[in-house]
This record gives structure tokens, C-alpha cells and sequence, in this order.
């Protein structure tokens, strides 16, 4: 599994709240939410782009905007929110100028392991792909927020405009229902 | 959790996880980000901030600095401004002109109304630098211009060789105004702007291949469109049009304000325009100045004012927010600007920096707290009267009020320019005391429970006052006790000059 590099030094003491609230006169501050943020967003914008240079690009926008907007962002401790917010909406916008997307798995970047390791990610994925393909778009975007980004189901409930127990209850049951079909899949 | 759930969460997982951003693409767009940084927020006034994203737009904005150009210093970079044979090209920036190819006029693809034009492109030893422009976007039904990335434009060698850029700058710009009535800043441009810097080409190059990927934009195109303009390159013709030699040189000037330097690295002396590059030595990054009111005077007493104008692709030095350490061992920010004023006159001898007046920001500590009417609404008052020393100076909240105010909504959900009235929370300030040598110009008001972030009022100005201050959207879904608080954030300070600097015109 190829997982989010940590690009450049974390800082864990302090909030996202608070270094955007500092990000405004310090760009440190925002290095350090951009060090932060840059992984999810583009695991994001990839799952929905499947375009390694469209996902750059998107991304590349996507932290535009944030510090443009940044000046009337108000601390509610939502900036995760707030964030993919911006990063959905950008997203539409690509995919009311663009034609139907390929699925992911052939746009993936090779694992770096043994070839046969390989092949069987890939037929794990295209597995996957396979159930996937009878969700919804809310639904897929739902484990976008969740896997992709890595949103807490509060986070989550703020931007799809659920409670956090009502996101929670709907992730579960979209879960629960992706097992079953794995399990018949395998059968 | 049975074998096959836990192999399918950890598919489901890795399967979400399994790209990830380049370290090339990560560290270009940080820079870039930093660059962007600077000049959203630290280069400019409080009172301007709320007009960010147009101030972005006006300049020709985002300035991408990349790793390439970040990794060989600032110094190596400042000292080729040193270079005796050096040249200036308004909008590309000053460089070494020796075995410079340059274009010799714009050259333009025009279709369906949309114009791509490359309009500058100058190759050095050192890199090559182009300016673009495209007119004709349609607008309708857009909620603003379409947004154009840098990467939708190439320049390829005839080899079929792509060159990697290192700084870009992209946004939208006004078309050239040379009418008495030119647009109000106010009002969204139309064009679209973007410059590179990209690595040299060989030194025999004939000529490049610039690329626009269309991407859809253009009425009628296909999504993989892609128009391709050749761009012939010849030697750089060393002569001025107006036969009025350029003159550069480094006065090595430096004027101190308190604990702020300002010095003047370079002068270009040109036909059409003066530019200083100037630094700014601050003894910490909140004290970052803005100096407003400057003009040039020369020794017979001719006035130079200021001139507006398109960002030059050198302007930002490769780390804009550098830092230097003094001898003392103490710790100084430095940023550098780049000012554009009227041709001084050939035969001026010795020139004088005026600066009318100076903003120095400062952070401003404390916060007051009120307890909300039960059921808030316009006209509602609450008496505060509590002092705070702020920035030097004392500041006295003398009241909070509701009142009915207009709020600008800046979500993509909404229609441009939306507008809605709201309830609103104005503080009344009183200025018991000034700081020294200046006075309160605006300070900034922060509330957790006022929001959300994409609808701002206007500030007001302060009718006792004059102080310009913030006002705060009143959401009662926002509000968890009815003990709320309010922080100030950060003052600007109006201070009056003038202060001068002048030096002699080398040779004259």
C-alpha cells in the first residue's frame, strides 16, 4: 500500500482553528495546514478525477481558493469542513466541463512491490470497482469524505448537510450493504 | 469481524489511498502557495482585504516560485541584478541581456472570439520568460471567469523537448486601458494573464512551440483541443525605440523609519517608466508596512508619481519573506517590492524618495465579553465601556448594537456580487489615548460564533472614532450561550510623513 507521504515537518500541537487564524499574517502557519491537508485533498480529487494532472491541477485550485478565502473563514473547528467544501465544489465544476470519467484502477500508480503482489491489488481493486459502480454519486462521495480525505462523520455531516448521527447511521448501513455484496461477489 | 470484512475494509482503504501528490508537485505548489501568501495578505492594507481574490486578479497575481529557482538562493539571484550588461522589459523584468533571443511581436491565434496570445518571450543564458494573454472567454452563465491553471500551457522545443517552468504567475487582468475612462477596479476583468519563468533553452534555438490545452473552454472546441503557436526567436535588438538609453545601477541607499529600514537595491532609469526594487528590513513579520503617497523629486524639483501596472515576471524575489540575521544576532524579516514610477528626466542629477505616509500593523491582544438580549434584533444595545491598551495606544469599547447592514455572499453557490440584509454586531470604539506618532487607522474584530466564513459586511467606520473596524454577522444557529465574547485580531496604524531618501544619478 502506497500511503499519504508526510510532506515536510507536522506541526501536532496546534488546531486547525488556530493556524487559520494565524495563517493570515503568518505563511508558516499555512504551510503547516497545507502540509497538513495536501495528501487528503489530492487522495480526493484523485478518486474523483482518476487524472493524475487534472487531480494536480484541481488541487493546486483547490488551496488557491482556501487562501483566498481565508481572510472570512471563522473559527468554528470546522476548517476540515470548510476545506472539502471548497475541494467538492471545484470538483464539480471539473465535471461539468469534462466528459464521463474512467474508474481509477487503471489510472493508479504501480505499486512498488513484487509483480505478483501486483496483479493481485489490481484484481482486488477491480473487485471492489465492480461493487462500487452500484452507488450513487452521494454515496460514492460519502466514501470519498470518509476514506479519501480521511473526514471525521461530523466533518462530513457539515458538508453533505446531515447531523453527525445521521451521516454516522448512513456510512454504516452503505458499509454494511459493501460487505455483503464483497462476500457475494466472492461466492 | 470476519476474514473477508477485515480484507475488504483494508481494500477499501488502499484503494482510496493508493495515489498520492509528487514531491515535486508538493514542494512547487507550497512555494507557490508562500509567494501567494505574501501577497494576498502581508502586502496589503487591512482595509483591503476583503477584496482579496480581486486584488489578485488586478495584479496578474498568483506568483509561483519554484524549486529549481528556490534552491539556488536569493543571493545568487540579487547579484545578477549586478550584471553591467543588463536589460529591462516591462513585464518580464530586468536580466542579462548577452546572447538574449527574443520575440519580435506578439504572435496570436484567434478563434470562435477567444485569442491566445503570446505576447513577450525573451530567452536567456539564464531562463526564458513569456507573457501571455487570452481575450474572449465567454462569460455567460459563469459565475466568474473560467480559472486557467498554469499547466494547461507548454512551450516545446522543435525536439519535442517540454520545458519545465519554475515561476508562473496567473490571473485575470484588464485589457491595456489607454482611454481617459479606463475601468473601475471594481469591476471584474475579462482578460486572462498568466507569465512563466521556464528553464534556458540552447543558445542556437530558431524557435519553440507554445501549447494551450484548451480544455473546453473555447465554444465549440473538444475537450483535447489543443492550439499551437510557433514562436520565431532572433537575437534581442539592443537599441531603445525612443533612443533614451536605459540606466541601471544600485544606489545602495538606506532610509531608517523606527525599527524599519527601507533600502534601494536597484534603479532602472528608462524612457517610459523608473523602477526601484526595494527592501524592507523589519524587525519582526506583523510589523510588515505598508507605505502609501510616494513620488520621486529630482534636483530641479519635477515630480514623479507613482504608476499603476501589470506585475513584472521578477518581481518577487525567490524567497519573498526572507530572513536575515544582523550582526547582534537578532532576527530580521526582509520582503521586497518592486515600484514603478514616471520617467525621471535624462537630465536630472540627483533623485529623492518621498514617502507621504506609512501603515505599520500590529497585532492587538484582549477580549471583551456581553451577555445577548433574549431575543436580539435591530437597535438592540449593550453598554461595554471597558478600556484596552492597544498597539501603544488606549482604546475604549464603549457599546455593542444590532443593526440591519447589507452582507456580500461569496459562495459559489450563489449568484456573483449576492447581497442580503442581516442582522449585524457593531462595536463602538473610543479612542481615549493614540498610539505615539500615529493614530488608530482600522482594527480587526473576531467572534467564533459570527459566520459562516462566505458572508462578510462591510466594516463601518467608527462614528466617534474614525477608526474603520469590522463588523460581525450576528447567526443565532451559531451561538451556543448567550455569554458571548469578542477578540480583537490586528490594528493598522496611520502614520504621516514624509520621510525622503536620495542618491546620485551615476555619470551625471
Amino acid at each position: 500500500m502506497k500511503r499519504g507521504k508526510n510532506h515536510g515537518l507536522e506541526d501536532h500541537t496546534s488546531s486547525d482553528d488556530e493556524l487559520a487564524i494565524r495563517a493570515r499574517g503568518d505563511p508558516s502557519a499555512f504551510g503547516l495546514l497545507y502540509r497538513r491537508y495536501l495528501d487528503r485533498v489530492y487522495c480526493y480529487v484523485f478518486s474523483k478525477t482518476a487524472d493524475p494532472a487534472i487531480a494536480e491541477e484541481l488541487t493546486s485550485s483547490i488551496f488557491m481558493d482556501v487562501l483566498e478565502g481565508l481572510h472570512r473563514y471563522n473559527p468554528r473547528g470546522t476548517f476540515a469542513a470548510w476545506l472539502f467544501t471548497i475541494a467538492q465544489r471545484r470538483c464539480a465544476d471539473f465535471h461539468r466541463s469534462s466528459p464521463p470519467l474512467p474508474l481509477l484502477v487503471e489510472a493508479l500508480p504501480t505499486f512498488e512491490g513484487q509483480p505478483e503482489d501486483e496483479m493481485v491489488r489490481k484484481d482486488l481493486f477491480l473487485r471492489l470497482e465492480g461493487i462500487l459502480t452500484s452507488l450513487s454519486e452521494e454515496e460514492l462521495n460519502m466514501l470519498r469524505l470518509r476514506y479519501a480525505a480521511d473526514l471525521s462523520h461530523a466533518a462530513i455531516g457539515q458538508i453533505i448537510g446531515k447531523s453527525e448521527a445521521a451521516t454516522k447511521m448512513a456510512l454504516s448501513r452503505l458499509i454494511r450493504r459493501l460487505r455483503a455484496l464483497w462476500e457475494i461477489d466472492d461466492e | 469481524m470476519n476474514d473477508d470484512n477485515a480484507l475488504f475494509d483494508s481494500v477499501l482503504t488502499d484503494y482510496f489511498h493508493a495515489a498520492s501528490p509528487s514531491d515535486f508537485f508538493a514542494e512547487t505548489l507550497e512555494t507557490r502557495l508562500a509567494a501567494a501568501h505574501l501577497e494576498a495578505y502581508v502586502n496589503l492594507p487591512m482595509s483591503r482585504r476583503s477584496s482579496v481574490r480581486l486584488r489578485l486578479a488586478v495584479i496578474g497575481v498568483v506568483i509561483a516560485l519554484g524549486l529549481a529557482l528556490a534552491l539556488i538562493g536569493p543571493e545568487r539571484v540579487w547579484a545578477a541584478f549586478q550584471q553591467f550588461w543588463q536589460r529591462y522589459i516591462p513585464g518580464i523584468g530586468l536580466f542579462e541581456e548577452t546572447n538574449a533571443l527574443s520575440l519580435g511581436k506578439p504572435v496570436a491565434r484567434t478563434e470562435a472570439g477567444v485569442t491566445f496570445e503570446v505576447q513577450e518571450f525573451v530567452a536567456t543564458q539564464e531562463d526564458t520568460r513569456m507573457r501571455i494573454v487570452i481575450r474572449g472567454l465567454p462569460l455567460q452563465g459563469m459565475p466568474e471567469v473560467p480559472h486557467i491553471s498554469p499547466e494547461a500551457i507548454i512551450v516545446e522545443r522543435l525536439d519535442g523537448k517540454r520545458l519545465r517552468w519554475n515561476t508562473a504567475f496567473y490571473g485575470r487582468v484588464w485589457p491595456p486601458c489607454e482611454a481617459a475612462e479606463c475601468p473601475e477596479l471594481e469591476e471584474e476583468p475579462t482578460d486572462y494573464g498568466l507569465g512563466y519563468i521556464l528553464e534556458a533553452l540552447p543558445p542556437d534555438t530558431e524557435s519553440v512551440y507554445v501549447i494551450w490545452n484548451v480544455n473546453g473552454l473555447v465554444p465549440g472546441s473538444e475537450w483535447s483541443d489543443r492550439w499551437v503557436l510557433e514562436i520565431p526567436l532572433s537575437p534581442l535588438v539592443e537599441t531603445e525605440a525612443s533612443g533614451f538609453e536605459q540606466l541601471i545601477y544600485s544606489p545602495e541607499a538606506v532610509l531608517s523609519i523606527d525599527d524599519m529600514r527601507l533600502s534601494i537595491k536597484n534603479v532602472v532609469q528608462a524612457s517610459d517608466r523608473t523602477v526601484l526594487d526595494v527592501t524592507w528590513s523589519m524587525p519582526r513579520l506583523e510589523a510588515v508596512a505598508q507605505a502609501s503617497e510616494m513620488a520621486l523629486i529630482d534636483d530641479q524639483g519635477r515630480r514623479y508619481t507613482l504608476l499603476p501596472g501589470a506585475m513584472d515576471l521578477d518581481e518577487v524575489s525567490p524567497d519573498p519573506i526572507a530572513i536575515a540575521t544582523e550582526p547582534s544576532g537578532s532576527r530580521r524579516h526582509l520582503r521586497n517590492e518592486r515600484w514603478t514610477f514616471e520617467p525621471v528626466a535624462p537630465d536630472a542629477i540627483t533623485v529623492t524618495l518621498q514617502i507621504g505616509t506609512m501603515y505599520p500593523r500590529a497585532d492587538a491582544e484582549g477580549s471583551f465579553a456581553f451577555d445577548l438580549p433574549a431575543q436580539p434584533q435591530e437597535g438592540d444595545f449593550v453598554p461595554i465601556d471597558q478600556t484596552f491598551e492597544v498597539a501603544g495606544g488606549v482604546l475604549r469599547v464603549a457599546s455593542v448594537r444590532f443593526v440591519s447592514g447589507t452582507v456580500v455572499i461569496d459562495s459559489r453557490d450563489a449568484p456573483p456580487t449576492s447581497r442580503k440584509d442581516q442582522l449585524l454586531v457593531e462595536v463602538e470604539l473610543d479612542v481615549m489615548e493614540q498610539p505615539p506618532d500615529g493614530r488608530y487607522e482600522s482594527i480587526i474584530l473576531e467572534a467564533g460564533w459570527s459566520g459562516p466564513s462566505w458572508i462578510y459586511p462591510d466594516p463601518i467606520s467608527s462614528e466617534s472614532s474614525g477608526i474603520m473596524v469590522t463588523r460581525l454577522v450576528f447567526d443565532p444557529d451559531r451561538i451556543w450561550s448567550n455569554h458571548v465574547q469578542i477578540h480583537f485580531g490586528e490594528v493598522t496604524i496611520y502614520r504621516e510623513g514624509p520621510w525622503t531618501l536620495s542618491w546620485d544619478v551615476p555619470g551625471r
